[in-house]
């Protein structure tokens, strides 16, 4: 019996899942909303996707997709489609068109937008059932959210058993909530973003330090001095990586040294000559490292961007003593 | 007998055929209008100029097709002076005193410009220049038909400041190492700090002509745009150095919804053969797209792909694109050919004096006027974002052509200059 159970419960688990995977019953964007959204200013253009994202309706996901890859037309400024390779469908019936028409507009994006359209879509898909697609688009909403957002994150986090999804949910949360009227809420957000510390959050923590003319952008003091107190934390933890960082480079460097001072050393010692083509061994070293490096680079290359990350001079090779001469 | 005969028969109708060629040659040589082209076809502004050099070929195909100027053809005369300044010096005297052309089209460079400029003015020439440049400058014997910096540095930085462009508080001026880029960013620095920008809030960074190491300068982009608040670039960068430029820029992972990197000489020429995918959103200012939609662009884009498919030109015969300079150098030449109708003549100071409010309906989408005194004209603006396929989308445009202000006021003493050339 105690073994049927446990082999229930990640069943009811998918269960509840599943349950609160569906939709809001506010569903269909509306006709006006995606009118906006083609052919609207860029004001109204965002608007229209804080209001697609806030109704969280996974519906609306082919037509965010759509805006993102350029696949959303207008046809006469009236009627916008969505355009896949053979076929085109009213965005707003789901009607199949006969033939894709030929004098089509473009829906006019913009950088501005297109972060808006990531995030709503990212919104959205905070409430898939599959991990890697909730922890993808928490990281993209981490630097695109805005406050209309918040209560999807809210939502997201009660749900969320995942614990490194629900670490970013509340960073994210915490960083939204930089703003919000109550003092003691911002204090709390101050807390915890000072203990997830990465830069990011280093940068909006800054930026309540800033000065608008005479008086500051965040009004109470006690928030200013939380704040700086977390910049410290953030600070002093940063340096130590960078100081790891340089630690690791004197290292690696030195053991280069090391290896062409220990070469010349063994020769001499067992020769009696002084090796003048121990130049040649080093310059195969150095030949072996770039290739490595180049075929890391070509079939591993997110292996490649991680080490540059701990090591402060991405181009070693290039920088090896005796190439400066 | 017979044989001497015939010996006589043809050494006659050599000799005539002889007197024929010359006559015809010494005719066609009067019955021609050379036209000088000026553009580097090797070196480190081959990527830029070449395509410029075909611009200005088909155009003369296109207007001797429909019967020249005057009655008389058109004849190039082309020169490579291979992205070496004093060597532009040197084949714009030739191309003036030895060939006798009536106008040059050319130069891309400033500095290529300044190394020109006093031989057009001692030989009494005349020069198109057809591309961005940084103003502080009027000559009565050229004629700017790019953008001067209100045309197109000012407005892409005002855009990059506004709420569409992403607010950007903090800026990198990042050039190649000569007069243009280098005048430029002293106006931007003043415009910047008018607007409230504090020093250390400015990074400015050059790298020599053909420079292709980019490795250290984004890590050093990175790192400053991480400093708090939105950063954004403004490249000045020319030639092929944007190859390797932007290939690191998509290496690094520099986003363009982070750090948007606008590029006042980067079109869809330099971007051809550059993996776009990774840098969509990047920007860049100019006064024509290939993207435009509209009548006179669709005639200019098609005519262009007939013209690189029948001529093979490399690249264009099977991917033909078009861009900013090209459209300028277009529309200088028919404007060129327009005041030598009018003046009816092809001597410089009269077609100086025609050229003087000419129109022309540019494939930008608007009629481009010559301005009545300061030698530069009338565009639109038009702000461009990278798409995937290395087009740009329009993201913001001025309403209507622009008047060019080639003494910017952002610099001292400027404001006591006359708007027109001195004459002498």
């Amino acid at each position: 019996m105690a073994i049927s159970l446990k082999r229930l419960l990640p069943a009811l688990l998918c269960l509840i899942g599943a349950l609160s995977w569906v939709p809001d019953a506010l569903a269909k964007p509306t006709a006006d909303i995606v009118l906006k959204l083609a052919t609207g200013e860029n004001d109204d253009k965002v608007a229209a996707l804080t209001t697609l994202a806030a109704a969280n309706d996974l519906e609306n996901l082919p037509l965010l997709e759509a805006l993102a890859e350029d696949r959303l037309k207008v046809l006469n400024g009236k009627q916008v489609l969505i355009v896949t390779d053979d076929n085109a469908v009213d965005a707003v019936t789901g009607a199949k068109l006969p033939a894709i028409p030929a004098n089509l507009e473009d829906v006019v994006a913009n950088n501005r937008v297109r972060g808006a359209v990531d995030a709503a879509i990212a919104a959205l898909k905070l409430a898939s059932p599959d991990r890697e697609v909730r922890l993808a688009a928490i990281k993209t909403l981490k630097d695109q959210a805005s406050a209309e957002m918040i209560p999807l994150i809210e939502r997201a986090q009660k749900t969320e058993r995942d614990a490194k999804i629900a670490g970013l949910l509340t960073t994210t949360l915490a960083s939204l909530q930089l703003q919000n009227p109550n003092t003691s809420v911002r204090i709390a957000a101050i807390k915890t973003l000072s203990a997830s510390g990465d830069s990011e959050a280093k940068q909006l923590l800054m930026a309540l330090q800033e000065k608008d003319g005479d008086t500051f952008k965040e009004p109470e003091e006690a928030v200013r001095i939380e704040a700086q107190k977390a910049i410290n934390v953030i600070d002093s933890r940063l340096k130590r990586g960078e100081y790891a960082g340089m630690l690791f480079t004197g290292v690696s460097l030195g053991s280069i040294l090391l290896l062409a001072a220990l070469g010349l050393a063994i020769t001499y010692g067992l020769m009696g000559v002084i090796n003048m083509a121990h130049g040649e061994l080093i310059m195969i070293g150095a030949y072996a490292t770039f290739v490595v490096q180049n075929l890391i680079r070509a079939h591993a290359p997110r292996a490649y961007s991680s080490s540059t990350h701990c090591s402060p001079s991405p181009s070693h090779s290039a920088r090896l003593p005796w190439s400066a001469s | 007998m017979q044989s001497r005969r015939s010996f006589i028969k043809v050494s006659a109708m050599t000799a005539a055929l002889a007197v024929a060629g010359l006559a015809s040659f010494g005719a066609r040589a009067e019955d021609t209008i050379k036209v000088g082209v000026l553009h580097s076809l090797s070196g480190t502004m081959a990527i830029s100029e070449t395509v410029l050099k075909d611009t200005v070929l088909m155009a003369i195909d296109e207007i001797n097709a429909k019967g020249g100027v005057l009655g008389k053809k058109l004849e190039p005369v082309v020169v490579d002076p291979a992205s070496n300044w004093p060597l532009f010096a040197e084949k714009a005297r030739q191309l003036i005193s030895k060939d006798k052309v009536a106008v040059t089209f050319g130069c891309w460079t400033s500095v290529s410009r300044k190394s020109v400029l006093p031989v057009f003015e001692e030989l009494n020439g005349l020069l198109f220049y057809p591309v961005q440049y940084e103003g502080e400058e009027l000559s009565k014997n050229v004629f700017y038909t790019g953008a001067a910096p209100n045309q197109q540095a000012i407005p892409a930085v005002e855009y990059l400041m506004s709420k569409d462009g992403g607010t950007a508080k903090r800026f990198v001026l990042l050039g190649t190492d000569y007069v243009y880029p280098r005048t430029t960013n002293k106006i931007l620095r003043a415009f910047l700090k008018s607007k409230g920008v504090a020093e250390a809030d400015i990074m400015e960074e050059y790298t020599p002509f053909g420079h292709s190491d980019y490795q250290s300068i984004i890590a050093k982009i990175k790192k400053f745009s991480s400093e708090g608040k939105k950063t954004a670039v403004i490249s000045t960068i020319n030639g092929d150095s944007n190859v390797p430029f932007y290939k690191e820029l998509g290496n690094q992972g520099l986003k363009a919804k982070d750090v948007p990197v606008v590029a006042f000489s980067v079109g869809e020429e330099e971007l051809r053969g550059v993996d776009t995918k990774p840098l969509v959103g990047h920007l860049a200012a100019w006064n024509y797209f290939m993207s435009l939609k509209n009548p006179a662009n669709a005639e200019f884009t098609k005519k262009w792909a007939a013209y690189a498919k029948a001529k093979g030109i490399a690249g264009h015969k099977d991917k033909p694109l078009t861009n900013d300079p090209m459209e300028a150098t277009y529309i200088g030449i028919h404007m060129w050919a327009q005041a030598v109708a009018k003046a009816k003549s092809t001597e410089t100071d009269k077609v100086i004096a025609a050229m003087a409010g000419q129109t022309f309906t540019a494939p930008g989408g608007f009629t481009s006027t010559m301005d009545a005194k300061n030698h530069h004209l009338h565009k639109p603006v038009f702000i461009g974002e990278i798409k995937a396929d290395g087009q740009f989308n329009v993201v913001w445009k001025t309403p209507g052509p622009v008047q060019a202000k080639p003494w910017s006021p952002f610099i001292e003493g400027n404001d006591k200059k006359k708007d027109e050339p001195e004459k002498k």
